[in-house]
């Protein structure tokens, strides 16, 4: 498991960064909760969080650990990320095409 | 916590319930908003944020649409939220000369309806875009068109308007709605009773649903919109860009069933590329599609041939409120006292959200609108109500 799964959020006394590509702050996460936030795109709306390139795959288990730590919900009840096309990113020209253009290129 | 009682209720929390509310307030209205998620996370949170008037029908909807960009306008200024308000203009790309004969004749009566509208060569086009493909002949440039970011425009409506006095009450879904005297009543919801004079319905594609409480049958059918979102990139553009064929597909042909695309193209202030967007009807289905992504992307390329090798990080789709007629639905329910109805803004509602708020409002608490309201009425659609009482 990973260490920040150890952490105890409410006893931190430092700010930390919770998503990567967009550079979103727990405290960011707190407040966004505090304005109502309850489930995973909730956050994302609000925040950012899960937005960038990596499209929550490193944030959402952070997440949904401040969502069990703050709200104490189970963690198998914590709707996820909409999971959408695509996976990993790929070039605009390739998205639904059977050619693959950068390849060519 | 909801409170037992309210002058007004409004239910639906994205843009077009959080302007009402927020423009309640400005004429002394402490409004109840209620959502049954969180704030903007049905279309408002799931669309573009283009203030685009070119796109707008000539006549009595450009015309609030006008009034509504210029509101938006002011709203930027004063709200210290930021909602992301850019001024950058809107170019519509014309593609061929079928285009070029719509778009000159449509420019001719979108001035005449008060927008004021540019017909550009290419070498004109080119000068302002560069990275436009040079098949293309030219376009229509207006340059009082903006960009929000909708959902904080969302958030802006919605904490302005707690500030002056509303109750936003979020995770709290309207079960029932009951009358009594041939007025609303009373609402049954997932955290109590609340007795209100007043309701107004500005649940978008889910109207219909709450129509359906007091027996209202409310014409609003959801329309998939799929969006393809890139990377984030330096300024690539510098207007709002919009395919001719948009405005076309949106009123030359209000043919149900036909799944066209016209695709437009903005720059969020974040730098991502917003590549939008599909027209389908397919129920309350908001999957994306690879065919309908590829509709968007391959005509993208056709006209940016360098963004074919921007990386697609993401895709949605959002479901627009959309009426027979392209025309939103506004104002009180024959028969029923004290019943608003404020939805069906289809792919509109961020343009006309302040607007809305304005007539809503007024109508609420003057019983009067400074706009022509009868062609948004619910009765230009032959409906029927029957509504239980409490």
């Amino acid at each position: 498991m990973l260490g920040i799964f150890s952490y105890e959020f409410k006893k931190m006394n430092e700010d930390i960064i919770v998503c990567r590509c967009q550079e979103i702050l727990l405290s960011q996460v707190e407040e966004a909760i505090h304005l109502g936030a309850r489930n995973l795109n909730e956050i994302k709306k609000r925040t950012r969080a899960g937005m960038g390139l990596c499209q929550g795959r490193t944030c959402s288990s952070i997440l949904e650990k401040i969502f069990q730590t703050y709200l104490g919900i189970n963690l198998e009840d914590i709707e996820p990320f909409t999971a959408r096309i695509p996976v990993r990113p790929v070039a605009l020209a390739n998205l639904g095409s059977d050619n693959d253009v950068t390849e060519q290129s | 916590m909801l409170p037992n009682k309210a002058d007004v209720a409004i239910i639906g929390g994205g843009l077009i319930g959080a302007s009402i509310a927020y423009h309640l307030t400005l004429l002394g209205v402490n409004p109840l908003l209620i959502e049954k998620n969180d704030l903007s996370m049905g279309t408002s949170g799931a669309c573009d944020g283009m203030l685009c008037l070119q796109t707008k029908k000539p006549g009595v909807h450009l015309k609030i649409a006008l009034v509504s960009a210029q509101n938006l306008k002011t709203f930027s200024h004063i709200t210290p939220i930021d909602i992301g308000y850019e001024n950058r203009g809107a170019m519509m790309i014309i593609e061929n000369e079928d285009d070029l004969r719509a778009m000159e004749s449509f420019a001719e009566q979108q001035s005449k309806s008060g927008l004021e509208v540019s017909l550009f060569d290419q070498k004109a086009t080119l000068e302002r875009e560069p990275l436009l493909s040079t098949k293309i002949l030219g376009s229509t440039f207006s340059t009082i068109e903006a960009q929000v970011n909708p959902y904080y425009l969302n958030y802006a409506f919605a904490q302005l308007a707690e500030k002056n006095g509303a109750t936003v009450i979020t995770h709290c879904e309207v079960k029932d709605i009951c009358t009594a005297n041939s007025r609303v009543r009373k609402l049954s919801t997932t955290k109590g009773d609340c007795l209100v004079d007043i309701v107004v319905n500005a649940c978008g594609i889910h109207a219909p649903k709450i129509g359906m409480m007091l027996g209202v049958e409310i014409p609003i059918k959801p329309q998939r919109g799929q969006v393809i979102i890139s990377e984030e990139m330096p300024a690539l553009i510098s207007s709002i860009i919009i395919t001719a064929n948009t405005a076309a597909v949106k009123y030359a042909e209000y043919n149900r069933g036909i799944n066209k695309t016209g695709v437009g193209v903005e720059q969020s202030h974040n730098g991502n590329l917003i590549f939008g967007a599909t027209r389908e009807y397919v129920g309350f289905n908001s999957s994306t599609t690879l065919d309908g992504l590829y509709s968007i992307s391959k005509h993208i390329v056709e006209i940016f041939p360098s963004f074919g090798e921007l990386q697609v990080i993401r895709t949605f789709s959002g479901l627009r409120p959309t009426t027979d007629d392209g025309l939103p639905i506004l104002g009180p329910v024959e028969g029923i006292g004290g019943l608003f109805i404020a939805a069906g803004h289809g792919g509109d509602g961020v343009c006309l959200s302040a607007v809305t708020g304005q007539i809503i409002s007024s109508l609420i608490v003057n019983g009067k609108s400074d706009y022509d309201i009868i062609p948004f009425s619910l009765s230009r659609f032959s409906t029927s109500s029957s509504h239980r009482k409490c």
